[in-house]
Protein backbone atom coordinates (compact mmCIF):
# COMPACT_ATOMS: atom_id res chain seq x y z
CA UNK A 1 0.00 0.00 0.00
CA UNK A 2 2.97 2.10 0.63
CA UNK A 3 4.67 1.78 -2.22
CA UNK A 4 1.34 2.33 -4.50
CA UNK A 5 1.11 6.02 -2.29
CA UNK A 6 4.58 6.47 -2.98
CA UNK A 7 4.00 5.71 -6.62
CA UNK A 8 1.42 7.55 -7.61
CA UNK A 9 0.86 10.52 -5.09
CA UNK A 10 5.11 10.71 -5.08
CA UNK A 11 4.52 11.23 -8.69
CA UNK A 12 2.04 13.83 -8.61
CA UNK A 13 4.39 16.10 -5.75
CA UNK A 14 7.16 15.38 -7.71
CA UNK A 15 5.47 17.07 -10.86
CA UNK A 16 3.90 19.44 -8.98
CA UNK A 17 7.22 20.83 -7.73
CA UNK A 18 9.97 19.98 -9.96
CA UNK A 19 8.32 19.95 -13.64
CA UNK A 20 9.32 23.82 -14.98
CA UNK A 21 7.04 23.56 -17.66
CA UNK A 22 3.56 23.10 -15.55
CA UNK A 23 1.75 26.65 -15.16
CA UNK A 24 -0.62 27.17 -18.24
CA UNK A 25 1.64 30.32 -19.49
CA UNK A 26 4.77 28.03 -19.79
CA UNK A 27 3.00 24.68 -20.45
CA UNK A 28 0.92 26.42 -23.91
CA UNK A 29 3.49 27.66 -25.91
CA UNK A 30 6.78 25.15 -24.85
CA UNK A 31 4.07 21.15 -25.10
CA UNK A 32 1.77 22.08 -27.23
CA UNK A 33 2.25 25.53 -29.98
CA UNK A 34 6.32 24.22 -30.30
CA UNK A 35 5.30 20.72 -31.03
CA UNK A 36 2.81 21.86 -33.10
CA UNK A 37 4.83 24.18 -35.87
CA UNK A 38 7.40 21.59 -35.42
CA UNK A 39 4.96 19.46 -37.46
CA UNK A 40 3.86 22.01 -39.60
CA UNK A 41 7.60 22.84 -39.93
CA UNK A 42 8.76 19.08 -41.10
CA UNK A 43 5.86 19.17 -43.27
CA UNK A 44 6.72 22.06 -45.39
CA UNK A 45 10.21 21.06 -45.73
CA UNK A 46 9.23 17.50 -47.02
CA UNK A 47 6.70 18.88 -49.34
CA UNK A 48 9.56 21.28 -50.45
CA UNK A 49 11.97 18.39 -50.82
CA UNK A 50 9.71 15.82 -52.34
CA UNK A 51 10.39 13.41 -49.95
CA UNK A 52 6.92 12.26 -48.68
CA UNK A 53 3.90 13.04 -48.17
CA UNK A 54 1.96 15.29 -45.23
CA UNK A 55 1.34 11.84 -43.19
CA UNK A 56 4.65 10.30 -43.19
CA UNK A 57 5.79 13.75 -41.21
CA UNK A 58 2.76 13.98 -39.01
CA UNK A 59 2.71 10.18 -37.86
CA UNK A 60 6.56 10.43 -37.42
CA UNK A 61 6.88 13.55 -35.44
CA UNK A 62 3.73 12.86 -33.47
CA UNK A 63 5.14 10.39 -31.99
CA UNK A 64 8.42 12.02 -31.65
CA UNK A 65 6.50 14.55 -29.74
CA UNK A 66 5.39 12.21 -27.15
CA UNK A 67 9.11 13.08 -25.87
CA UNK A 68 8.94 16.77 -25.36
CA UNK A 69 6.45 15.11 -22.99
CA UNK A 70 8.58 12.38 -21.42
CA UNK A 71 12.28 13.24 -22.14
CA UNK A 72 11.64 16.94 -20.33
CA UNK A 73 9.41 15.28 -17.76
CA UNK A 74 11.45 12.76 -16.35
CA UNK A 75 14.61 15.18 -16.66
CA UNK A 76 13.30 17.32 -14.98
CA UNK A 77 11.68 15.21 -12.19
CA UNK A 78 14.89 13.89 -11.70
CA UNK A 79 17.86 15.95 -12.60
CA UNK A 80 15.55 19.05 -10.59
CA UNK A 81 16.49 16.91 -7.45
CA UNK A 82 20.07 18.30 -7.56
CA UNK A 83 19.54 21.80 -8.92
CA UNK A 84 16.66 22.53 -6.30
CA UNK A 85 19.12 20.83 -3.10
CA UNK A 86 16.19 18.31 -2.67
CA UNK A 87 18.27 14.95 -3.33
CA UNK A 88 19.94 14.42 -0.06
CA UNK A 89 16.15 14.23 1.27
CA UNK A 90 14.75 11.79 -1.12
CA UNK A 91 17.59 9.05 -0.66
CA UNK A 92 17.15 9.37 3.15
CA UNK A 93 13.91 7.90 2.85
CA UNK A 94 13.25 4.39 3.33
CA UNK A 95 10.85 3.84 0.41
CA UNK A 96 11.13 1.06 -1.68
CA UNK A 97 13.24 3.03 -5.14
CA UNK A 98 11.47 1.52 -7.53
CA UNK A 99 7.94 3.28 -6.18
CA UNK A 100 10.23 6.44 -5.78
CA UNK A 101 11.90 6.48 -9.39
CA UNK A 102 8.83 5.18 -11.79
CA UNK A 103 5.75 6.41 -10.25
CA UNK A 104 7.81 10.28 -11.33
CA UNK A 105 7.18 8.89 -14.71
CA UNK A 106 3.41 8.22 -15.02
CA UNK A 107 3.09 11.90 -15.26
CA UNK A 108 5.14 13.04 -18.10
CA UNK A 109 3.71 9.77 -20.17
CA UNK A 110 0.26 11.35 -19.53
CA UNK A 111 1.80 14.52 -21.15
CA UNK A 112 3.38 12.72 -23.71
CA UNK A 113 0.09 11.14 -24.93
CA UNK A 114 -1.60 14.55 -24.44
CA UNK A 115 0.86 16.21 -26.89
CA UNK A 116 0.47 13.76 -29.11
CA UNK A 117 -3.35 14.00 -29.84
CA UNK A 118 -3.05 17.72 -29.39
CA UNK A 119 -0.32 17.89 -32.34
CA UNK A 120 -2.51 15.05 -34.23
CA UNK A 121 -5.94 17.48 -33.97
CA UNK A 122 -3.64 20.29 -35.17
CA UNK A 123 -2.55 18.40 -38.37
CA UNK A 124 -6.31 17.50 -39.32
CA UNK A 125 -7.12 21.30 -39.39
CA UNK A 126 -4.00 22.83 -40.86
CA UNK A 127 -2.50 19.76 -42.99
CA UNK A 128 -3.44 17.16 -45.84
CA UNK A 129 -3.34 14.50 -42.82
CA UNK A 130 -6.01 11.93 -42.33
CA UNK A 131 -6.40 8.89 -40.58
CA UNK A 132 -9.26 6.11 -40.87
CA UNK A 133 -10.78 6.24 -37.60
CA UNK A 134 -11.13 2.57 -37.42
CA UNK A 135 -7.18 2.42 -37.22
CA UNK A 136 -7.08 5.10 -33.57
CA UNK A 137 -7.64 2.11 -31.30
CA UNK A 138 -4.27 0.59 -33.00
CA UNK A 139 -2.50 3.96 -32.97
CA UNK A 140 -3.22 4.79 -29.48
CA UNK A 141 -1.68 1.29 -28.37
CA UNK A 142 1.36 2.46 -30.53
CA UNK A 143 1.03 5.85 -28.58
CA UNK A 144 0.53 4.73 -25.30
CA UNK A 145 3.92 2.43 -25.61
CA UNK A 146 6.14 4.49 -27.27
CA UNK A 147 5.16 6.97 -24.45
CA UNK A 148 5.90 4.59 -21.73
CA UNK A 149 9.39 3.07 -23.45
CA UNK A 150 10.65 7.44 -24.39
CA UNK A 151 9.74 7.69 -20.49
CA UNK A 152 12.22 5.05 -19.79
CA UNK A 153 14.59 6.14 -21.90
CA UNK A 154 14.16 10.08 -19.95
CA UNK A 155 14.52 8.17 -16.69
CA UNK A 156 18.34 7.02 -17.98
CA UNK A 157 18.77 10.19 -19.03
CA UNK A 158 17.69 11.98 -16.17
CA UNK A 159 20.08 9.57 -14.13
CA UNK A 160 22.40 11.27 -15.87
CA UNK A 161 21.08 14.91 -14.92
CA UNK A 162 21.85 14.16 -11.49
CA UNK A 163 25.29 14.41 -12.68
CA UNK A 164 24.90 17.47 -14.71
CA UNK A 165 25.44 21.29 -14.18
CA UNK A 166 22.69 21.73 -16.73
CA UNK A 167 20.44 19.64 -17.67
CA UNK A 168 18.92 21.51 -19.97
CA UNK A 169 22.19 20.76 -22.07
CA UNK A 170 21.32 16.76 -22.37
CA UNK A 171 17.42 16.93 -22.76
CA UNK A 172 18.09 19.68 -25.69
CA UNK A 173 20.25 17.69 -27.36
CA UNK A 174 18.56 14.22 -26.43
CA UNK A 175 15.32 15.63 -28.39
CA UNK A 176 16.92 17.15 -31.14
CA UNK A 177 19.07 14.05 -32.23
CA UNK A 178 15.44 12.08 -32.07
CA UNK A 179 14.15 14.33 -34.91
CA UNK A 180 17.54 12.48 -37.15
CA UNK A 181 17.39 9.09 -35.38
CA UNK A 182 14.23 8.06 -34.84
CA UNK A 183 12.82 8.10 -38.09
CA UNK A 184 10.76 11.06 -37.83
CA UNK A 185 11.62 12.96 -40.61
CA UNK A 186 14.05 10.37 -42.46
CA UNK A 187 14.05 6.45 -42.80
CA UNK A 188 16.70 5.15 -40.88
CA UNK A 189 17.47 3.31 -43.95
CA UNK A 190 18.36 6.11 -45.16
CA UNK A 191 21.06 6.62 -42.45
CA UNK A 192 25.13 5.79 -42.24
CA UNK A 193 24.86 2.51 -40.75
CA UNK A 194 26.63 3.31 -37.60
CA UNK A 195 23.68 6.16 -37.11
CA UNK A 196 21.25 3.39 -38.22
CA UNK A 197 22.88 0.85 -35.57
CA UNK A 198 22.59 3.74 -32.98
CA UNK A 199 18.74 4.37 -34.57
CA UNK A 200 17.35 1.18 -33.61
CA UNK A 201 18.72 0.83 -30.11
CA UNK A 202 16.54 4.12 -29.50
CA UNK A 203 12.68 4.41 -28.19
CA UNK A 204 10.37 5.80 -30.70
CA UNK A 205 12.31 3.95 -33.76
CA UNK A 206 10.24 1.13 -33.93
CA UNK A 207 6.98 2.92 -32.57
CA UNK A 208 6.75 5.78 -35.67
CA UNK A 209 7.42 2.88 -38.17
CA UNK A 210 4.53 0.57 -36.22
CA UNK A 211 2.40 3.98 -36.14
CA UNK A 212 2.76 4.59 -40.06
CA UNK A 213 1.58 1.02 -40.68
CA UNK A 214 -1.00 1.36 -38.59
CA UNK A 215 -2.59 5.18 -39.68
CA UNK A 216 -2.03 3.61 -43.43
CA UNK A 217 -4.56 0.73 -42.62
CA UNK A 218 -2.97 -2.38 -41.08
CA UNK A 219 -3.96 -4.04 -38.53
CA UNK A 220 -2.78 -4.34 -34.61
CA UNK A 221 -1.88 -8.29 -35.62
CA UNK A 222 0.78 -6.63 -38.40
CA UNK A 223 2.61 -4.28 -36.12
CA UNK A 224 3.05 -6.39 -32.66
CA UNK A 225 6.10 -7.24 -33.38
CA UNK A 226 7.58 -3.53 -33.78
CA UNK A 227 5.03 -2.37 -30.82
CA UNK A 228 6.84 -5.95 -29.05
CA UNK A 229 10.61 -4.29 -29.19
CA UNK A 230 9.79 -0.78 -28.89
CA UNK A 231 8.17 -2.27 -25.52
CA UNK A 232 11.28 -4.14 -25.31
CA UNK A 233 13.74 -1.21 -25.79
CA UNK A 234 11.74 0.39 -23.02
CA UNK A 235 12.20 -2.15 -20.65
CA UNK A 236 16.32 -1.91 -21.19
CA UNK A 237 16.10 1.34 -20.30
CA UNK A 238 13.84 1.07 -17.23
CA UNK A 239 16.44 -0.95 -16.20
CA UNK A 240 19.80 0.99 -17.07
CA UNK A 241 18.07 4.16 -15.83
CA UNK A 242 16.95 2.30 -12.33
CA UNK A 243 20.70 0.71 -11.89
CA UNK A 244 22.43 4.67 -12.88
CA UNK A 245 20.35 5.77 -10.14
CA UNK A 246 21.11 3.18 -7.74
CA UNK A 247 24.79 3.47 -8.81
CA UNK A 248 24.73 6.99 -8.20
CA UNK A 249 23.07 7.25 -4.57
CA UNK A 250 25.35 4.87 -3.60
CA UNK A 251 28.34 6.82 -5.10
CA UNK A 252 26.92 9.71 -3.42
CA UNK A 253 26.62 8.19 0.02
CA UNK A 254 29.83 6.94 -0.05
CA UNK A 255 31.51 10.05 -0.96
CA UNK A 256 29.64 12.56 0.91
CA UNK A 257 28.63 14.02 -2.07
CA UNK A 258 24.95 14.57 -2.28
CA UNK A 259 24.92 18.39 -2.31
CA UNK A 260 27.48 18.27 -5.08
CA UNK A 261 26.38 19.70 -8.16
CA UNK B 1 29.25 60.46 -21.25
CA UNK B 2 30.88 61.89 -24.28
CA UNK B 3 30.04 60.22 -27.79
CA UNK B 4 33.42 59.64 -28.59
CA UNK B 5 32.96 56.72 -25.71
CA UNK B 6 30.08 55.76 -27.06
CA UNK B 7 31.96 53.43 -30.21
CA UNK B 8 34.33 51.96 -27.65
CA UNK B 9 31.65 51.35 -25.33
CA UNK B 10 30.01 49.47 -27.65
CA UNK B 11 33.14 47.64 -28.99
CA UNK B 12 34.04 46.04 -25.66
CA UNK B 13 30.75 45.39 -24.29
CA UNK B 14 30.30 43.29 -27.14
CA UNK B 15 33.70 41.82 -27.25
CA UNK B 16 33.36 40.91 -23.48
CA UNK B 17 29.78 39.52 -23.62
CA UNK B 18 31.00 37.30 -26.91
CA UNK B 19 33.58 36.26 -24.50
CA UNK B 20 31.02 34.99 -22.31
CA UNK B 21 28.82 33.47 -24.21
CA UNK B 22 31.04 31.25 -25.94
CA UNK B 23 31.84 29.65 -22.77
CA UNK B 24 28.75 28.95 -21.79
CA UNK B 25 27.80 25.10 -22.97
CA UNK B 26 23.80 26.19 -23.40
CA UNK B 27 25.09 28.92 -26.40
CA UNK B 28 27.76 26.11 -27.62
CA UNK B 29 25.57 23.44 -28.02
CA UNK B 30 22.77 25.63 -29.25
CA UNK B 31 25.07 27.16 -31.99
CA UNK B 32 27.08 24.42 -33.25
CA UNK B 33 25.69 20.97 -32.37
CA UNK B 34 22.01 21.32 -33.02
CA UNK B 35 21.88 23.46 -36.08
CA UNK B 36 24.06 20.70 -37.77
CA UNK B 37 21.83 18.44 -36.53
CA UNK B 38 19.41 20.24 -38.15
CA UNK B 39 21.27 20.54 -41.85
CA UNK B 40 21.73 16.74 -41.48
CA UNK B 41 17.90 16.15 -41.29
CA UNK B 42 17.80 18.89 -44.09
CA UNK B 43 20.62 17.16 -46.28
CA UNK B 44 19.14 13.22 -45.77
CA UNK B 45 15.59 14.64 -46.39
CA UNK B 46 16.75 16.46 -49.91
CA UNK B 47 19.36 13.33 -50.93
CA UNK B 48 16.39 10.87 -50.40
CA UNK B 49 13.70 13.24 -52.06
CA UNK B 50 14.20 15.15 -55.26
CA UNK B 51 16.70 18.14 -54.22
CA UNK B 52 20.13 16.37 -54.25
CA UNK B 53 21.04 19.72 -56.19
CA UNK B 54 20.34 22.06 -52.54
CA UNK B 55 22.97 21.21 -50.05
CA UNK B 56 24.47 24.35 -49.70
CA UNK B 57 20.85 25.91 -49.73
CA UNK B 58 19.91 23.31 -46.75
CA UNK B 59 23.94 24.18 -44.88
CA UNK B 60 23.19 27.78 -45.37
CA UNK B 61 19.23 27.53 -44.17
CA UNK B 62 20.17 25.42 -40.92
CA UNK B 63 23.47 27.70 -40.06
CA UNK B 64 20.46 30.37 -39.96
CA UNK B 65 18.04 28.81 -38.22
CA UNK B 66 21.06 28.12 -35.54
CA UNK B 67 21.61 31.76 -36.19
CA UNK B 68 17.55 32.69 -34.83
CA UNK B 69 17.91 30.54 -32.08
CA UNK B 70 20.86 31.93 -30.45
CA UNK B 71 19.79 35.60 -31.29
CA UNK B 72 16.48 34.33 -29.54
CA UNK B 73 17.54 32.75 -26.47
CA UNK B 74 20.21 35.64 -26.15
CA UNK B 75 18.44 38.67 -26.67
CA UNK B 76 15.10 37.67 -25.52
CA UNK B 77 16.64 36.70 -21.75
CA UNK B 78 19.24 39.19 -22.26
CA UNK B 79 17.31 41.21 -19.16
CA UNK B 80 16.78 38.29 -17.33
CA UNK B 81 20.35 36.94 -17.09
CA UNK B 82 21.60 40.57 -16.02
CA UNK B 83 18.93 40.23 -13.30
CA UNK B 84 19.92 36.91 -12.09
CA UNK B 85 23.21 38.07 -12.05
CA UNK B 86 22.56 40.88 -9.95
CA UNK B 87 23.76 43.44 -12.31
CA UNK B 88 20.66 44.75 -13.78
CA UNK B 89 20.60 47.84 -10.69
CA UNK B 90 23.83 49.10 -11.41
CA UNK B 91 23.73 48.83 -14.83
CA UNK B 92 20.82 50.69 -14.92
CA UNK B 93 21.16 53.66 -12.56
CA UNK B 94 25.08 53.72 -14.82
CA UNK B 95 25.60 57.24 -16.48
CA UNK B 96 25.84 54.99 -19.98
CA UNK B 97 22.06 55.05 -21.41
CA UNK B 98 20.34 51.76 -21.14
CA UNK B 99 19.83 51.21 -24.35
CA UNK B 100 23.83 51.40 -25.16
CA UNK B 101 24.42 49.07 -22.26
CA UNK B 102 22.23 46.55 -24.11
CA UNK B 103 23.00 46.83 -27.88
CA UNK B 104 26.24 45.23 -27.28
CA UNK B 105 24.70 42.03 -26.04
CA UNK B 106 22.03 41.39 -28.17
CA UNK B 107 24.54 41.96 -31.22
CA UNK B 108 26.69 39.41 -29.16
CA UNK B 109 24.20 37.07 -29.09
CA UNK B 110 23.43 37.42 -32.96
CA UNK B 111 27.13 36.97 -33.64
CA UNK B 112 27.70 33.76 -31.55
CA UNK B 113 24.86 33.06 -33.23
CA UNK B 114 26.97 33.29 -36.80
CA UNK B 115 28.81 30.55 -35.07
CA UNK B 116 26.34 27.97 -36.70
CA UNK B 117 26.47 29.36 -40.09
CA UNK B 118 30.32 28.24 -39.99
CA UNK B 119 29.49 25.01 -38.15
CA UNK B 120 26.87 24.21 -40.91
CA UNK B 121 29.21 25.03 -43.81
CA UNK B 122 32.23 23.06 -42.50
CA UNK B 123 30.40 20.05 -41.78
CA UNK B 124 28.44 20.12 -45.73
CA UNK B 125 31.92 20.51 -46.77
CA UNK B 126 33.26 17.63 -44.77
CA UNK B 127 30.60 14.97 -44.80
CA UNK B 128 28.64 16.20 -47.90
CA UNK B 129 30.65 17.57 -50.54
CA UNK B 130 28.96 20.38 -50.22
CA UNK B 131 31.37 23.16 -52.11
CA UNK B 132 32.47 26.19 -50.53
CA UNK B 133 32.46 28.59 -53.20
CA UNK B 134 31.61 32.31 -53.00
CA UNK B 135 30.09 34.02 -55.49
CA UNK B 136 30.43 37.56 -53.88
CA UNK B 137 33.39 37.24 -51.59
CA UNK B 138 33.10 41.18 -51.08
CA UNK B 139 29.23 41.14 -50.56
CA UNK B 140 29.31 37.96 -48.20
CA UNK B 141 31.58 40.11 -46.07
CA UNK B 142 29.07 42.76 -45.50
CA UNK B 143 25.93 40.03 -45.15
CA UNK B 144 27.33 38.71 -42.23
CA UNK B 145 27.94 41.78 -40.02
CA UNK B 146 24.79 43.07 -41.75
CA UNK B 147 22.87 40.17 -40.42
CA UNK B 148 24.26 40.53 -36.84
CA UNK B 149 23.14 44.19 -36.67
CA UNK B 150 19.60 43.49 -38.15
CA UNK B 151 19.52 40.09 -35.64
CA UNK B 152 20.72 42.09 -32.70
CA UNK B 153 18.38 44.85 -33.33
CA UNK B 154 15.62 43.01 -33.38
CA UNK B 155 17.09 41.07 -30.39
CA UNK B 156 17.29 44.27 -28.62
CA UNK B 157 13.64 44.89 -29.20
CA UNK B 158 12.59 41.52 -27.88
CA UNK B 159 14.54 41.76 -24.84
CA UNK B 160 12.81 45.06 -23.78
CA UNK B 161 9.14 43.17 -24.57
CA UNK B 162 9.96 39.97 -22.99
CA UNK B 163 11.04 41.31 -19.57
CA UNK B 164 7.56 42.30 -19.15
CA UNK B 165 6.09 38.70 -19.38
CA UNK B 166 7.24 36.68 -16.38
CA UNK B 167 7.73 33.11 -18.46
CA UNK B 168 9.67 35.21 -21.41
CA UNK B 169 11.64 31.34 -22.06
CA UNK B 170 8.04 30.37 -22.47
CA UNK B 171 7.97 32.51 -25.41
CA UNK B 172 11.91 31.85 -26.49
CA UNK B 173 10.78 28.10 -26.72
CA UNK B 174 7.99 29.03 -28.97
CA UNK B 175 9.19 31.14 -31.46
CA UNK B 176 11.63 29.15 -33.08
CA UNK B 177 9.76 26.89 -35.70
CA UNK B 178 7.86 29.91 -37.08
CA UNK B 179 10.27 32.04 -37.64
CA UNK B 180 12.37 29.55 -39.16
CA UNK B 181 9.42 29.17 -41.17
CA UNK B 182 8.39 32.11 -42.19
CA UNK B 183 12.09 33.36 -42.85
CA UNK B 184 12.40 31.00 -45.71
CA UNK B 185 15.57 29.38 -44.01
CA UNK B 186 14.77 25.59 -45.57
CA UNK B 187 11.69 26.45 -46.95
CA UNK B 188 10.51 28.86 -49.67
CA UNK B 189 8.34 31.39 -48.15
CA UNK B 190 6.64 30.72 -51.87
CA UNK B 191 5.39 27.30 -50.48
CA UNK B 192 3.33 28.52 -47.37
CA UNK B 193 0.26 30.35 -47.02
CA UNK B 194 0.05 33.63 -49.10
CA UNK B 195 -0.22 35.67 -45.47
CA UNK B 196 2.80 34.88 -44.42
CA UNK B 197 5.09 36.70 -46.62
CA UNK B 198 4.61 39.98 -45.30
CA UNK B 199 5.32 38.61 -42.35
CA UNK B 200 8.58 37.42 -43.33
CA UNK B 201 9.67 41.04 -44.83
CA UNK B 202 9.30 42.22 -41.33
CA UNK B 203 11.63 39.61 -40.43
CA UNK B 204 15.84 40.57 -40.69
CA UNK B 205 16.00 36.66 -40.10
CA UNK B 206 14.82 36.46 -44.05
CA UNK B 207 16.87 39.32 -45.33
CA UNK B 208 20.29 38.36 -43.80
CA UNK B 209 19.44 34.63 -45.30
CA UNK B 210 18.94 36.03 -48.28
CA UNK B 211 22.10 38.18 -48.29
CA UNK B 212 23.99 35.46 -47.20
CA UNK B 213 22.74 32.83 -49.82
CA UNK B 214 22.57 34.92 -52.96
CA UNK B 215 26.77 36.17 -51.99
CA UNK B 216 27.33 32.76 -51.69
CA UNK B 217 25.26 30.95 -54.19
CA UNK B 218 24.91 34.06 -56.71
CA UNK B 219 22.32 36.58 -57.09
CA UNK B 220 21.94 40.23 -55.92
CA UNK B 221 22.86 40.32 -52.57
CA UNK B 222 22.49 44.13 -51.80
CA UNK B 223 18.93 44.65 -52.11
CA UNK B 224 18.97 42.06 -49.27
CA UNK B 225 21.78 43.96 -47.62
CA UNK B 226 20.00 47.06 -47.47
CA UNK B 227 16.86 45.80 -46.57
CA UNK B 228 18.34 44.31 -43.30
CA UNK B 229 20.31 47.61 -42.34
CA UNK B 230 16.82 48.91 -42.82
CA UNK B 231 14.66 47.19 -40.52
CA UNK B 232 17.65 47.16 -37.82
CA UNK B 233 17.21 51.10 -37.98
CA UNK B 234 13.34 50.69 -37.11
CA UNK B 235 13.92 47.75 -34.46
CA UNK B 236 16.57 49.95 -33.13
CA UNK B 237 14.06 52.62 -33.35
CA UNK B 238 11.63 51.19 -31.37
CA UNK B 239 13.73 49.55 -28.75
CA UNK B 240 14.92 52.73 -27.70
CA UNK B 241 11.30 53.59 -27.45
CA UNK B 242 10.50 50.30 -25.38
CA UNK B 243 13.58 50.17 -23.36
CA UNK B 244 12.64 53.92 -22.01
CA UNK B 245 9.18 52.82 -20.85
CA UNK B 246 10.55 49.30 -19.23
CA UNK B 247 13.48 51.64 -17.50
CA UNK B 248 10.10 54.08 -16.57
CA UNK B 249 8.28 51.25 -15.22
CA UNK B 250 10.59 49.74 -13.39
CA UNK B 251 11.72 52.97 -11.43
CA UNK B 252 8.14 53.77 -11.15
CA UNK B 253 7.08 49.78 -9.16
CA UNK B 254 10.54 49.46 -8.13
CA UNK B 255 10.31 46.11 -9.46
CA UNK B 256 14.09 45.56 -10.99
CA UNK B 257 15.15 43.30 -9.17
CA UNK B 258 11.76 40.97 -9.12
CA UNK B 259 11.74 37.68 -11.58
Amino acid sequence: MNSARVFFRGGLLAYKALFNFKQTAVYIPTMLISPAFQILFFAYLGRYSGLADDNFFVVGNAIQATAIGCIYGMVLLLGNERQFDTFSAVIATSTRRGALYFGRAVLPIANGIVVTTFVLCTSVLLLDFRMPATALPAFGIVVLVSAVSCAMFGLTLGALALRLKDIWIISNLSYTLMLLLCGANVRPAVLPGWLHAISSCLPLTHGIEAARKVADGAALSQVAGLIGIEALIGGVYALLGYALLRLFEAGDRRGATLITV
Amino acid sequence: MSRAAVPRMLLRGWAIQVKDSSSFGFFIMSSLIEPVIFAAIAAYMFRAGNRPDALLYAAIGAGMLGVWIVTLIGSGQALTFLRHAGILELLIVAPVPFVLVLAPITLAAATVGMYSLAATLVWGWLLFDVPLGVEHPWLLLASVPATVIGLGMLGMLMASVFVLFRHANALTNMLGYPVWLASGFLVPVSLLPDWVRPVSWLLPTTWGAEAIRTSMIGGHPLPAIGACLGLAIGYFALAALTVRHFERLARQRASLALA
